[in-house]
């Protein structure tokens, strides 16, 4: 997982791209292979929640995703963290430029 | 044991196991599951009954590819409480529920599939109201095999 985070403007822009396969296992309806999608993303800065999201496999192969928070300044780090269904799950870290 | 008594032990058994993924998760996989657009806004919030207005969808009007479609939600209003990314033509119309907490800004962009040409609805919630933006993206390629 690749991120990168700015402080623009009294609000942090992070850009975050995934490397997963999102697979619904659908085709035309019907389950023909395992699904395997990340099903929540979320990031934090010491410990407070600042952006969580709910995803399906409508969400393109290696997502990519950009967010907002406030409440944060230059140099804090934000951990970010995505699970799957499987269970599989990465963590990242990056600091705030 | 009876064949009723079987069957409804059974179903007890099975919704007891399933119990604790539920909770760890804090997902709702049942608004997921759902296949139609009115049902999954239901199930995520428990009444499909929308407004329109004061959340905005960015999306191209014509999609080349539909496997990665570049899609931005956003509100400007005040006390977003979530918001939701659904495509009505998918195989499942939700796509995205976001949790709108303290910091969080209620703005999201990401790529998503779209398979075939279709509305891209994005729903807020702000207090106790729906509301709902509609908007329709041409798609020439589809993206919903694999």
């Amino acid at each position: 997982m690749k991120a990168r985070a700015k402080f623009k403007k009294g609000k942090v822009e992070v850009k975050l791209l995934a490397k997963h396969p999102m697979q619904s296992g659908l085709v035309k309806g019907k389950l023909v292979k395992k699904a395997k999608y990340i099903t929540t993303l979320s990031a934090s800065v010491n410990g407070n929640s600042v952006f969580n999201i709910h995803t399906s496999a409508g969400i393109s192969k290696d997502p990519y995703f950009k967010f907002y928070f406030k409440g944060a300044s230059k140099g804090d780090k934000i951990k970010l963290n995505w699970v799957d269904n499987t269970g599989e799950s990465e963590t990242a870290t990056t600091k705030i430029k | 044991m009876t064949r009723r008594l079987f069957l409804s032990l059974s179903l007890a058994l099975g919704a007891i196991s399933a119990l604790p993924s539920i909770l760890m998760a804090k997902r709702n996989q049942n608004a997921f599951d759902k296949v139609k657009l009115n049902d999954a806004i239901k199930a995520l919030y428990g009444t499909a009954s929308t407004k329109n207005g004061k959340v905005k969808i960015k999306a191209p009007a014509i999609a080349e590819n539909g496997a990665a479609v570049p899609i931005t939600i956003s509100s400007s209003a005040e006390n977003v409480e979530s918001i939701a990314l659904f495509v009505e033509g998918n195989p499942r119309a939700l796509i995205a529920f976001m949790e709108v907490g303290k910091n969080t800004i209620p703005k999201f962009s990401t790529r998503i599939k779209l398979g075939k040409t279709s509305n891209v609805v994005a729903v807020a919630k702000i207090g106790n109201t729906l509301y709902k933006s509609t908007k329709n993206v041409k798609v020439t390629i589809g993206g919903c095999g694999g």
